[in-house]
């Protein structure tokens, strides 16, 4: 299993730098990624498999700054075109840059919809060259739409599955929580499964992420480490600098209220 | 069968008559806002309420709790007052002392609880917070109020209630946040508990804490000035006394953002107004209290006085309305007739102006108790924006010329019908109303501008021939995902959408914020600009100690008591 990036997901060894509510995170993080040049409609999505990442109890800044920067420095694309070729549905890059999950994410989701009504289960959906699959998986989780198995092969050969279930539950393939860690692009395959498979003998002592854990969090808070300041720093593009006329005119309240 | 179309044959008020700018800034609290539920709720429960620790020394400075037990959990109000310089009291968001800062926590502190609150609460923004935390507030003092009740109350004698009727308040807020704000518990933490489950009801038990605490704090001060003449305040003047509030545009935002709840207070207010006006026969009962409340209405009007020439210019007008409608009611052979209710308000929409009209549908609701009160149950949501991949462009359009023919009338080519911009200052992340062609950063604009973005779908709809499916379209033009969502969602909630231009040059935000201020209950509305006014929230019901029988939920329109003769 390739590695790069952020430490500490689980287990943590440091203090967190700071530690947010879901709304924060749906806050702070649909604006960094609009600060990374992604529409808000996506972004909004973005957001929401944030708090999917935070909900699990995993530091969601650890797991999705990458793709941000990514995107940012023009390494991955939102530019891609999607066609069905049988059983399969492919959305790929338009160019070659790697895919960003940020834009594959959320288009995984609208097929899932899409199809919400088909009765034909043997259709799926491929994303290639996805510059951070898990994020995929990610989208997927937050959209709470029933089974599915998300899976791709990482840079070191080794196969990573997610599968996600019905009331937010959700396992990993890997034993380490370290999937802040994981790395490479990769083509993802998304198929529906049966919600049985969950308790399956293949999935069985697998890493598992349930309500449990988001109750735990909401308790909590959730728990960011280092990766904290580069989400903030593209959260900050959305801001306007304050100047002395904006500071008089553009809010309300006087600068000085005695009475 | 559309919601559109349910709202008209329900005999509702239609959308497009209510969810105009210039009638939602001229609404009036209803028997159906958070406050009165909240105080109804405390009545019919029989809440307890604990003064747990006051370590406040002469000057008022220090720490206290005040708690309140429900039915199934405490709540505690933790509040630091302290000295600031008066040059640095502001109620601006971009302030950094107060003279109060408190939390609502959830459950009762233990001391460790209290002594890292002591270090973040007084700090407001730049502190941080735990889930045990519901809200986050601050307070500066009325200054002449406060010392003109010490000084009084210290030399035995009760305050003047012309003065005291001139501000209503100790202190007034100038931030209240809950709901995840910096690392306070997420809504959804309390979202499920039945006294937490409706809006803003933690904030408001907030607030409504506060304000007896600092009725407790006044007479603390004047107790240990004067000593054995010290006096009390006279209950009929404490339950005068509210919390005021200075409100800015931080609250717009939030109307734009929660379209779904937005419908729900409003179909819950209109669905009440329609129970009401649809009864063909009236009670004595209701009829004698209908008519008690319009002369407090007229009353608390009366007292309602403002420097802003537009809202006094309003004010007046509201006074005529209401002397009319007294006219007519005073008239028996009106209220002989059947469907007296739906008479009043036709009588009001022909005659009145549109604050008149909406006193008139608050003064319909309140006698009507039994029949209205559960609709406050409903003033909530859990339903967020999705988008359908699957429907084709032929029906969004269709979607789009149905329910948003108000944004699409809008000629957005014209420089003026975009003039203005929100965002977010790096100053505190303070909410700004910039001027596009004037001011730096419309390239940040928040995504509020609905009619816009709905009139820029609709031109790049047209421009493809190609009857594609949604999911195809935002591949391709990924811009228009969020606006695209959200109009496939609220086209199933009438009430969602505020049916005016909200970027347009002549737009003036205050009207949202009387809009939201309504619906939570506040009262006295006090314009200091067009970005940001004054209220007062709680004044006359009764504290803690005052719920008793029936009389408890009757705190509508609140007017100056009667001072003794001494």
């Amino acid at each position: 299993m390739g590695f790069s990036g952020y430490t500490c997901t689980g287990g943590q060894m440091n203090s967190p730098q700071i530690v947010l509510s879901f709304n924060e995170i749906m806050f702070f993080f649909t604006r960094a990624a609009v600060g990374a040049g992604l529409p808000y409609g996506l972004a909004e999505d973005f957001g929401r498999s944030s708090i999917w990442i935070a909900a699990g109890g995993l530091d969601p800044a650890a797991i999705t700054a990458n793709a941000l920067k990514s995107l940012d420095q023009a390494q991955s694309t939102l530019s891609a075109s999607q066609t069905e070729n049988g059983a399969e549905t492919v959305l790929r890059s338009s160019g070659e840059k790697q895919l960003s999950t940020l834009f594959a994410g959320p288009s995984a989701c609208d097929w899932i919809s899409a199809k919400a009504a088909d009765s034909n289960k043997n259709q799926y959906f491929s994303a290639k060259h996805v510059d951070h699959p898990f994020l995929l998986a990610a989208a997927v989780g937050a959209l709470n739409s029933g089974s599915w198995e998300i899976c791709w092969q990482d840079s070191g050969g080794t196969l990573c599955a997610v599968l996600t279930a019905q009331h937010g539950n959700w396992k990993t393939s890997w034993d380490s929580a370290h999937i802040s860690l994981m790395s490479g692009a990769a083509d993802v395959t998304i198929k529906s499964v049966e919600s049985s498979l969950f308790k399956a003998e293949k999935w069985k002592g697998k890493p598992s992420y349930s309500e449990k854990n988001r109750k735990r969090v909401l308790e909590t808070g959730v728990q960011v480490y280092e990766a904290w300041p580069i989400i903030h720093s593209f959260f900050s593009h959305c801001l306007v600098p304050s100047t002395e006329e904006s500071r008089k005119s553009g809010a309300g309240a006087g600068l000085v209220d005695t009475d | 069968m559309s919601e559109s179309t349910n709202v008209a044959t329900r005999g509702m008020r239609s959308p497009e008559k209510v969810m105009r700018l210039s009638r939602m800034g001229s609404s009036f609290q209803t028997r159906l806002s958070f406050m009165r539920s909240l105080t109804r709720r405390i009545h019919r429960e029989k809440w307890e309420f604990e003064k747990i620790r006051f370590d406040v020394d002469k000057d008022g400075y220090g720490v206290s709790v005040y708690a309140v037990h429900t039915l199934e959990r405490t709540y505690s109000l933790i509040t630091f007052t302290n000295a600031i310089a008066p040059e640095m009291r502001t109620d601006r968001v971009v302030a950094e002392v107060w003279d109060a800062t408190f939390n609502l926590f959830d459950g009762v502190p233990t001391e460790a609880d209290i002594k890292r609150l002591s270090l973040n609460t007084p700090k407001q923004e730049a502190g941080r917070f735990s889930p045990s935390e519901l809200v986050l507030a601050r307070a500066n003092k009325s200054l002449r109020l406060f010392e003109h009740v010490v000084s009084c109350l210290s030399e035995g004698k009760q305050p003047d209630v012309e003065f005291l009727a001139s501000v209503g308040y100790l202190m007034r807020t100038t931030a209240v946040y809950g709901s995840g704000k910096f690392g306070c518990a997420d809504r959804e933490k309390i979202s499920k508990r039945p006294e937490t489950r409706g809006a803003f009801q933690v904030e408001l038990l907030t607030v409504y804490l506060f304000r007896w605490f600092t009725i407790e704090l006044v007479e603390h001060v004047a107790k240990l000035r004067g000593g054995g003449k010290a006096v009390s305040l006279n209950p009929e003047i404490s339950k005068y006394l509210g919390i005021g509030n200075a409100t800015g545009l931080g609250m717009a935002p939030f109307l734009i953002k929660h379209p779904v709840l937005i419908h729900n207070w409003v179909l819950a207010r209109e669905t009440a107004l329609s129970r009401v006006i649809t009864l063909e026969s009236h009670t004595p009962e209701t009829l004698s209290l209908f008519s008690k409340y319009l002369q407090r209405a007229i009353q608390h009007i009366a007292e309602w006085n403002v420097e802003d020439q537009l809202q006094t210019a309003r004010i007046l007008k509201t006074r005529e309305d209401m002397n009319q409608l007294s006219n007519w009611f005073a008239d028996e052979e009106n209220l002989k007739q059947p469907f007296l209710w739906q008479r009043v308000m036709l009588f009001a929409e022909s005659n009145f102006s549109l604050e008149g009209q909406e006193l008139t549908v608050s003064l319909l609701l309140e006698p009507h108790g039994e029949l209205v009160d559960d609709l406050a149950d409903a003033m909530h949501t859990s339903t967020v924006t999705e988008l359908d991949p699957a429907m084709r462009l032929t029906q969004l359009n269709e979607l789009l010329q149905k329910s948003f023919s108000w944004a699409l009338e809008i000629d957005f080519t014209e420089p003026e019908k975009q003039r203005r911009f929100w965002y977010y200052s790096e100053e505190k992340l303070e909410p700004r109303f910039g001027d596009r062609y004037a001011d730096p950063g419309a390239e940040q604009e928040m995504p509020l501008a609905v009619g816009r973005d709905v009139y820029l779908l609709s031109k790049k709809i047209e421009s493809i021939s190609a009857d594609i499916s949604v999911g195809e379209f935002v591949q391709n033009y990924p811009e228009f995902r969020h606006i695209i969502r959200r109009v496939q969602t609220v086209v199933r909630f009438p009430y969602a959408e505020i049916r005016d231009n909200i970027v347009d040059a002549e737009m003036r935000p205050i009207d949202l914020l009387r809009f939201k201020l309504a619906f939570f209950g506040a009262s006295k509305f006090d314009p200091k600009s067009e970005l940001w006014t004054r209220i007062t929230m709680f004044q006359g019901a009764p504290l803690p100690d005052q719920f008793a029988a029936k009389e408890s939920d009757e705190w509508a329109f609140p007017v100056i008591p009667v001072q003794e003769v001494r």
